[in-house]
């Protein structure tokens, strides 16, 4: 029997459904829990994307991507700290479910999952950031592990990775059973890194945030910046100037090549290829040198903020020529030597797959999700690109070899869009000089950057320039829970490599 | 402090480098880096010493994958109470002399943020540390100087240390990042 797929059509039943109500803000909806049920049942056969899920005092708000790219939030006040869950339907909320029990202490019922994600039982209190938090019990909980019991018994063993012995990698806690060399069960506790982002964030004025918001994740810094900063523009009504939007594509995109240069290092060490990973080391050390040069720091911090960038005067045009050639070179090196080196090819092939299904799952993007067939890239819609710079992916088959192979595409990408921008010098008529007043900022906004990891999205609310509401969407979160169902079937000499290939997950995961 | 680095002056503080112009040692400084409540970035520029573009090699520097063969603890981040088991476990397993170095303004005054819930108010390291490495993050070279220092070796500006702009594969007039470029801008 065939079963035929829903009507393809922009405004989908739940949508609709979730329109009909009163628009209490700019991007949500207020529902009673009558309707949120409602809305719930209708979910399987609509396409919207869940995004992300939080709490603000006792409503929870939970916001879907329509069309792909447009907010669409609802906003629900329950009487009791009970809410359904929508985890059954789409499996990308999994982990909100769990961040909700654990820092608001409201449970989803009928959750696929509500054990710990980030709390490790060593907290001061639990449901820290409700107004009902009460001190933890002593000793803590035990984990319960979702390892298979009879697992010695039947002749297999158990192997964990202690968070302290991560190597380089963020720490995160990783335990598998296995049968011979094969995984059965893999499963990852994150949280060690955990500083509680949001409390940090909250009733801060913006600009005290700023060098906050820079130092929650150094691989994606810019993308943090110029996410938060768009939430701010967004609020203020405010477009920046084509001088401030270059610049900030040639930041992002300098910070992805940073990025894709360390995941393939990492990825070439873990393989014990040293000399391709000398190339994309080097090349890295490179750019981060000219990074310090031209803009001040090598990680890009403190670069982006709403409204402009920094050292907008610093670097000229001029600085065309001064993009490190080496870069380019020991890039095409490295891509050369990689598909020169005997056998490798095939060793990456076919291992750590991610399904396309998987992916639009979870709501996968970035080069992981690419890498699995999801062409999402949200760069599309962000007024910094043109559509004719993003180049189109060849690689969709999910495994560790499309990943990589992706990595050195989308810097020899990076790198075109670059060299693009600062040769393409328009002449710019003089505008009118605009700045955004904190004080004066009142509303809610939404950002969004492209970052190495996928779409990175911001939601504030703003009272008199001090932040009320902020919850961050890092596209890891996601990325690191399929993460532990891919490693399942594959042999245990491909588990760091796998790991390597999704690149430094715990930082985005642990906020 | 002051015992500590007593102790682990009276091993490592007395012996010379063999050569003081190339920086070769007979003693080496076993580090086990362990990231706390960190964005990465100083784990990562730790990191970056044992690859292509720092060859640390013939420093006296190297990189062990247990505590039970480390001499010094680097710890990055806030001090975070999920990690607090882990470094105490690390600590334990390290044989004498043994030492911390905090890196990162993070682990030396939490930087930018706040204790909380799962942030203590504790600085990381407390007395057994000898050196605390400033920046925000350090860049490679200044971790490396500093650790340098422990052994007794000369200030990186002196001795010449491998560097990458003297490589033939460097053909860029590379910048060497001063310390008020890759340290903390927050305040400004």
């Amino acid at each position: 029997m065939i079963q035929s797929e829903p009507p393809l059509t922009t405004h989908t039943k739940a949508a609709d459904l979730i329109k009909k109500h009163k628009r209490e803000s700019k991007f949500f909806f207020r529902v009673e829990e009558d309707e949120w049920r409602e809305i719930v049942s209708k979910l399987p056969l609509d396409r919207l994307i869940f995004l992300a899920m939080w709490c603000s005092g006792d409503d929870i708000n939970i916001l879907f991507l329509e069309n792909g790219f447009r907010p669409l939030g609802v906003r629900v006040a329950f009487s009791i700290d009970r809410y359904l869950a929508v985890s059954q339907i789409r499996p990308a909320a999994i982990i909100y479910e769990r961040m909700i029990w654990e820092l608001w202490g409201k449970e989803a019922m009928n959750a696929v999952d509500l054990r710990p994600w980030l709390d490790r039982g060593l907290w001061k209190h639990t449901w820290p950031l409700s107004s009902k938090q009460a001190p933890t019990t002593w000793p803590p909980e035990q984990y319960d592990y979702e390892m298979p019991p009879d697992i010695v018994q039947k002749g297999g063993e158990l192997a964990t990775i202690d968070p302290s012995s991560c190597q380089g990698f963020s720490p995160s806690l990783w335990r598998f059973a296995m049968v011979g060399e094969t995984i059965i069960k893999a499963e990852s506790l994150y949280g060690y890194t955990h500083r509680s982002i949001i409390s940090n964030l909250l009733n801060k004025n913006v600009l005290e945030v700023l060098p906050r918001i820079s130092r929650i994740n150094a691989v994606d810094s810019v993308a943090h910046q110029i996410a938060f900063a768009h939430a701010i523009e967004d609020m203020a009504q405010f477009m920046p100037t084509a001088k401030v939007l270059r610049k900030r594509v040639i930041l992002s995109e300098l910070s992805k090549i940073i990025a894709h240069l360390l995941y393939l290092s990492q990825l070439f060490r873990q393989l014990g290829i040293g000399i391709i990973a000398s190339r994309c080391e080097i090349a890295r050390e490179l750019l981060m040198r000219w990074s310090a040069h031209y803009y001040g720091h090598r990680w890009l911090m403190d670069c982006v903020f709403p409204g402009t960038v920094r050292s907008i005067d610093e670097m000229g045009e001029e600085a065309t020529e001064k993009l490190p050639a080496k870069v380019k070179y020991l890039c095409a090196e490295a891509h050369k030597l990689m598909h020169g080196f005997p056998g490798l090819i095939d060793s990456l092939q076919d291992i750590g797959v991610l399904s396309t299904e998987q992916a639009i799952q979870f709501n996968i993007g970035g080069v992981i999700g690419r890498a699995s067939g999801r062409d999402v890239d949200i760069r599309r819609y962000m007024p910094e690109y043109r559509l004719e710079w993003l180049s189109p992916r060849t690689f969709t088959s999910g495994d560790v070899y499309a990943r990589m192979q992706l990595r050195f595409q989308e810097i020899e990408n990076a790198l075109q869009i670059i060299e693009t921008i600062l040769q393409d010098v328009e002449e710019e008529a003089p505008v009118e000089d605009k700045k955004i007043i904190v004080e004066t900022l009142y509303g809610e906004g939404i950002g969004v950057c492209e970052g190495v990891q996928g779409d990175l999205w911001y939601y504030i609310k703003v009272e008199g320039g001090i932040i009320k509401d902020i919850f961050i969407r890092d596209p890891a979160a996601n990325q690191a829970y399929v993460l532990q169902g891919i490693l399942q079937g594959e042999l245990w000499e491909n588990q760091s490599i796998i790991r390597a290939s999704f690149g430094i997950l715990s930082t985005g995961v642990d906020l | 402090m002051a015992v500590i680095r007593a102790l682990f002056d009276s091993v490592f503080g007395k012996i010379k480098p063999l050569d003081q112009k190339i920086g070769h040692t007979n003693q080496i400084l076993h580090l086990f880096p362990v990231p706390c409540g960190d964005c990465n970035g100083c784990i990562l520029e730790i990191n970056a010493l044992r690859g292509a573009a720092f060859d640390i090699s013939a420093s006296g520097l190297a990189f062990v994958d247990h505590p039970a063969i480390a001499n010094i603890l680097l710890i990055t981040g806030v001090l975070t109470r999920s990690m607090i088991p882990y470094l105490e476990k690390n600590w334990e397993l390290m044989p004498e002399p043994k030492a911390i170095v905090t890196v990162g303004a993070c682990a030396i005054n939490k930087n930018v943020f706040d204790e909380n819930y799962a942030v203590l108010k504790e600085t990381t390291g407390g007395e057994d540390c000898i050196l605390k490495i400033e920046g925000c993050p350090p860049a490679p070279q200044q971790i490396m100087e500093g650790l340098l220092g422990v052994l007794g070796l000369r200030p990186q500006s002196e001795l010449d240390l491998p560097h990458p702009p003297h490589s033939p594969l460097y053909e860029e007039p590379l910048h060497q990042p001063s310390t008020d470029e890759n340290s903390d801008n927050s305040t400004g």
